[in-house]
């Protein structure tokens, strides 16, 4: 078994009184790409914030390679490589699409070389935001404006991505072309855990398999031992 | 025609002062959410420090502003961390009352150290000829000084990456903490920022103009307009919101009569909440 880079165990998120996940343990091998799917309300948006530390966790314990990370700010696990595309595409709509992408080189304290390095990779893989530099971000496409987010996680140059709905509310065109990426993102090393509604979409680029219903981990495996009647079942039951 | 031009210089010196007197405030709501209803009291409290320090070391008056900046840098950080950090943001009439409170507080503690007579930096005053026009030396150092202190602090969150970091925490905390930036020691640094240029404010108000204990009652009117016609927390909008104010302001004591100047100024801010609540300029920049 090749080392986890990221692992949870028991994690519950609450707000105020209602609980949005009961218990969940998940492990995210190094290198590999992670599905976590479930129906609308499952509870798997409160669990990837909870995982990047933009929501509290009032339960459970988790680890980023072997070293335990319970608790640690946003800011802090940004900067040990994990990375969060949040869901609802959230660019610093009143900033520059540069000015976007060099926030993580500043709080990284990149030198000028790696950040170039870096901004010359993320507009490799979205040209289109190459021709946008100056723009501002809330003038964007929507489908633009998710590029831009999963780009500027990318200039993080982090070692894991949580990745929420990348697809929703876009045009498939769209969609397809941020979903090109992720296989290249998983050729570099970068492990991901990728949250979807749309289960078909996220085992095509996912290994392995969680499936989430009303805040509990009901079933996991490999993505090719899935059958369409059971997650079916998950999805209605 | 003599006349109209000086009030045109008049009103351009001004509108440089005025930009400084709304910034502070413009700068604390539009990152931290927080309305300072205290901000008239803080203005007069940097002009008292500025009064003091100036008879403590004597020398050139325009100096003491830079500690009393530091003094109102400690009470406004104090004021957050022991008072405002405990209300919830999304309580704003608290906040409000509390700060409104926090104003009362303040303005008779200064009129019960100072008494309730009015303190003057006295700088010596003079006119400066320039063809029809006479310029106002001491209007004319507090706009250069004006000038200075709001270059600076757009250079800060324009040109800078910590600037790029506040307006991302303007802009979206939450995303600002997923791309790696510390929002908490954000905020301090924008507190910090925000009540420098309050306490700056109020030593180069009281340069030109004699301070009293309440004396902060006009400013704060006129730095409440002046955010509210540019859009609060639209630090550009703040700048134009800043002329437009002293324009009016002193055309109106001019060619109307002085007494209407506030009621002119209140006329403008009851007709942009009204009618166009995000500003003349709309939205966050």
């Amino acid at each position: 078994m090749t080392n986890a880079i990221l692992e949870a165990e028991s994690v519950r998120v609450q707000y105020g009184e209602l609980v949005a996940v009961e218990s969940a343990t998940i492990r995210v091998p190094e290198g590999d790409a992670v599905a976590l799917i479930g129906p609308n309300g499952a509870g798997k948006t409160s669990l990837l914030k909870a995982l990047s530390g933009v929501l509290p966790m009032a339960g459970g314990r988790m680890w980023y390679r072997q070293q335990e990370v319970t608790g640690r700010p946003s800011h802090e696990l940004s900067r040990m490589g994990i990375a969060l595309i949040p869901e609802g595409r959230l660019p610093f709509s009143s900033m520059t699409v540069l000015e976007n992408l060099m926030l993580p080189v500043y709080s990284q304290r990149m030198d000028k070389r790696q950040a170039e390095e870096r901004l010359d990779f993320v507009y490799s893989l979205f040209p289109r935001l190459k021709e946008r530099t100056r723009q501002r971000a809330g003038s964007l496409s929507g489908g633009e404006q998710q590029m831009l987010v999963v780009a500027r996680a990318l200039m993080m140059n982090p070692k894991i991505l949580l990745i929420d709905e990348p697809s929703l509310g876009l045009a498939p065109i769209i969609v397809q072309q941020i979903y090109e990426v992720l296989p290249q993102l998983k050729n570099l090393g970068v492990s991901i855990l990728l949250v979807e509604q749309s289960s078909t979409l996220a085992l095509s680029v996912c290994s392995s398999v969680y499936v989430m219903r009303e805040g509990k981990i009901v079933f996991s495996g490999n993505s090719s031992d899935v059958t369409q009647e059971e997650l079916t079942h998950y999805y209605l039951k | 025609m003599e006349l109209l031009l000086q009030v045109i210089t008049n009103s351009i010196l001004l509108g440089f002062v005025y930009v400084l007197v709304a910034l502070g405030l413009s700068l604390i709501f539009g990152i931290l959410h927080i309305v300072n209803f205290s901000h008239g009291a803080l203005l007069i409290l940097g002009g008292y420090m500025t009064y003091v320090f100036w008879k403590l070391i004597g020398g050139w008056p325009y100096a003491a502003i830079i500690p009393a900046m530091l003094v109102l840098t400690v009470v406004g950080v104090v004021l957050y961390y022991v008072y405002l950090r405990f209300i919830p943001p999304q309580e704003g009439l608290r906040q409000i009352l509390g700060l409104v409170g926090f104003n009362m507080v303040l303005e008779n503690v200064i009129l019960m150290v100072f008494g309730p007579g009015t303190v003057s930096i006295s700088s010596q005053l003079a006119f400066y000829r320039l063809g029809f026009i006479n310029i106002n030396s001491k209007y004319l150092t507090a706009a250069i000084l004006s000038v200075i202190l709001v270059a600076v602090t757009f250079l800060i969150l324009y040109r800078t990456s910590l600037g790029a970091k506040i307006r991302a925490v303007a802009d979206n905390p939450t995303a600002a903490g997923i791309v790696g930036i510390n929002v908490t020691k954000i905020y301090f640094i924008a507190l910090c920022i925000g009540f420098l240029l309050t306490g700056a404010a109020g030593g180069v108000i009281s340069t030109y103009y004699a301070v009293t204990p309440t004396g902060g009652i006009p400013f704060v009117i006129l730095a409440f307009t002046i955010v509210v016609l540019g859009g609060l927390g639209n630090l550009l909008g703040t700048v134009i919101g800043a002329f437009i104010i002293s324009f009016v302001q002193n055309f109106t004591s001019v060619y109307l009569a002085p007494e209407l100047e506030f009621v002119m100024l209140f006329i403008i801010f009851l007709a942009i909440v009204v009618a166009r609540p995000q500003g003349l300029i709309g939205g966050k920049a």
